[in-house]
């Protein structure tokens, strides 16, 4: 390596340039068209404000139609052809994993903004959304307590469904409920086969639905839900992804009464999230609401900003020193990347649906609450509804 | 199979593991992830001479010397033992077979694969001990199945009765004595041999009738 003044710029582009990956397509589209919304906002914000160290964050983006082939395609593209090492992408943990390999391989940095089931690190990621521990936990003991101990999985047939309802089970048995059933749907499940699983529900008679069904496929299960007589304000549907957006295609009137466990609720109301949501309605109007999807994929835009400005490079091992132990008043409160585990701390909340398509927030924890990828210091049936703000349903 | 995974998961929270590689960028690798998977894990390099009491995971690097031993197990102290090679010539396939381990893992050492790696060797060490245990008992039983037949058969020579017969009067002085009918043969046979040795006996009345057991 030949030595260089540590400022040099001259072989350095007079951008920082970036990747994008969501799918405003396909399968996910609602959500992570979020994600994108929240994304651009927020490289927007950064270079409006004059960029980071004076310049300006640029962006290439692709749409991988909700595809994990065309994803890991897409990535590769992105860091040999685009030059960008930092990437923005990915919701589904079978998205994900589709671009583990180029990432690692070209020695890139993912921000992963989505909520997944755990049991994963990698140096070349850092995981902005929820572990089970910070959404899972608390939920099961809210809905074995608030409805009763008859709970019914569902989920659509991939790996986050299959662990997330593994540590739900667990977790459900922990409080003294039982699992009334437990069923899967392909991705693109049809309506005939979401129907009957909607009757094998009913045959086991469960006192709340717990649902890792995903994309467009759950929200075509909620409406049939409705539909066919269960009413949501009795025998919930409690669920980890179903934020405004989902709610407001499904229609929300559909809704009311649902659960979702999340980090962020449009409806939080604090200068931070006020801020956010003026900033996001301006940029996109005022119909389009804000969520879990798009606060998390904003805030990791603003981490990262910070984290770039520390290290004054884009070279993954530095970014990644900086980004360690980085916090952030987000749209959600306070977050910050754990330096163990390159995984976010954040304060764990239980939102139910309201006929208008925002969500009351039934629960909040105290405060955040560390990320616990593989559940190593997470009691099974531990404590969470004591906390003041407990149960009003 | 449910609970199973659970127990294996909640299994690694209580492991003690020690971590034998050279203290350098992908030794940390290497306990920070078994310290992310939840275990209680230390370093030490140089191999040990012998491994601390509370230990119950090894993680030991493979090197071509053959002078450096690798950690043993035994009844008292059972261990899991996870090689980490480098290479994969003949001279280390050798000394990870020679290595007894349980399972592997790859340098360059990457976070992926070691949780894998992990509660595969330790499911592997523990269905091995199972199936030692069952060994154990399999042979004691063997054995004890040629004493009584053995014993019964100096019964039947030296008086004169039958098997059937002869088998029931161990099985009545075990019933009396509160002994297991193979100490009672094991007993006779030893008396025999004893009493022979000194000219007690004569030479048994016939010659042992051959069992299909007997070697």
């Amino acid at each position: 390596m030949t030595k260089t003044p540590p400022h040099a710029r001259a072989s350095e582009p007079e951008v920082w340039r970036v990747g994008v990956l969501f799918s405003r397509s396909g399968l996910m589209a609602i959500t992570e068209s979020e994600h994108f919304f929240g994304t651009a906002l927020a490289i927007e914000e950064i270079n409006r404000a004059g960029g980071v160290l004076d310049r300006e964050i640029e962006v290439v983006a692709y749409d991988p139609g909700s595809a994990p082939e065309t994803y890991r395609k897409m990535a590769d593209r992105l860091l040999t052809e685009d030059g960008a090492s930092v990437i923005f992408g990915c919701s589904t943990s079978a998205e994900r994993k589709a671009v583990l390999p180029a990432i690692e391989r070209r020695n890139g940095l993912l921000w992963y903004p989505s909520l997944y089931e755990g049991f994963e690190y990698s140096p070349n990621v850092i995981y902005t959304g929820a572990c089970p521990n910070q959404n899972s936990f608390p939920l099961a003991e809210y809905i074995v307590r608030a409805y009763g101990p008859r709970v019914y999985l569902i989920g659509s047939d991939y790996i986050y469904p299959r662990e997330s309802n593994r540590i739900m089970r667990d977790l459900v048995e922990s409080y003294a409920g039982q699992v009334a059933g437990e069923h899967y749907v392909p991705m693109e499940a049809t309506d005939a086969e979401l129907v009957r699983a909607i009757e094998t529900i009913r045959a086991s008679s469960p006192d709340v639905v717990f649902s890792t069904v995903v994309g467009r496929t759950a929200q075509r299960f909620y409406r049939l839900y409705a539909e066919s007589g269960f009413d949501p304000a009795r025998t919930p549907i409690a669920s980890l992804t179903m934020a405004e957006g989902e709610l407001r295609e499904i229609g929300p009137g559909y809704c009311a009464g649902h659960l979702t466990a999340a980090s962020y609720f449009g409806s939080l109301d604090s200068d931070a999230s006020r801020r956010f949501k003026i900033a996001f309605a301006k940029a996109y109007g005022p119909d389009r609401p804000v969520s879990m999807w798009s606060a998390t994929a904003y805030a990791q835009v603003k981490l990262f900003a910070k984290a770039l400005s520390h290290a004054g490079s884009l070279d993954t091992q530095r970014l990644v020193d900086a980004a360690q132990g980085l916090g952030l008043d987000a749209p959600e409160g306070p977050i910050q990347i754990d330096a163990d585990n390159n995984h976010v701390s954040l304060t764990p909340r239980i939102g139910r649906a309201r006929a208008d398509g925002a969500f009351d927030i039934v629960w909040e924890g105290k405060g955040p609450i560390k990320a616990d990828p593989y559940l190593s210091v997470s009691p099974i049936g531990g404590r969470w509804l004591s906390e003041p703000a407990a149960v009003t349903a | 199979m449910k609970p199973g995974v659970r127990r294996l998961i909640e299994d690694l929270r209580g492991s003690r593991v020690l971590v034998i590689h050279p203290r350098d960028s992908e030794g940390e690798a290497l306990i920070d992830q078994l310290k992310r998977i939840g275990c209680n894990v230390r370093g030490v390099w140089p191999p040990p001479a012998s491994i601390p009491h509370d230990i119950d995971t090894v993680f030991q690097l493979v090197e071509t010397s053959e002078e450096t031993l690798f950690a043993t197990s035994d009844n008292d102290h059972p261990l899991t033992f996870v090689a980490i090679v480098d290479y994969e010539n003949p001279t280390i396939l050798k000394r990870l077979l020679d290595s007894n381990a349980h399972g592997v893992v790859n340098k360059p050492i990457r976070s992926f694969g070691i949780l894998s790696s992990l509660v595969l060797a330790r499911s592997l060490r523990g269905y091995t001990r199972r199936l030692e245990g069952k060994v154990q008992k399999l042979e004691e039983t063997l054995k004890a199945r040629r004493d009584v037949d053995k014993a019964v058969k100096i019964l039947v020579g030296l008086k004169s009765i039958g098997e059937v017969e002869a088998y029931e009067l161990i099985r009545q002085q075990a019933t009396q004595k509160r002994l297991t009918v193979a100490e009672i043969a094991a007993s006779i046979i030893n008396a025999q041999e004893m009493l022979g040795g000194l000219g007690v006996l004569d030479a048994p009345a016939r010659p042992p009738l051959r069992s299909p057991i007997e070697q």
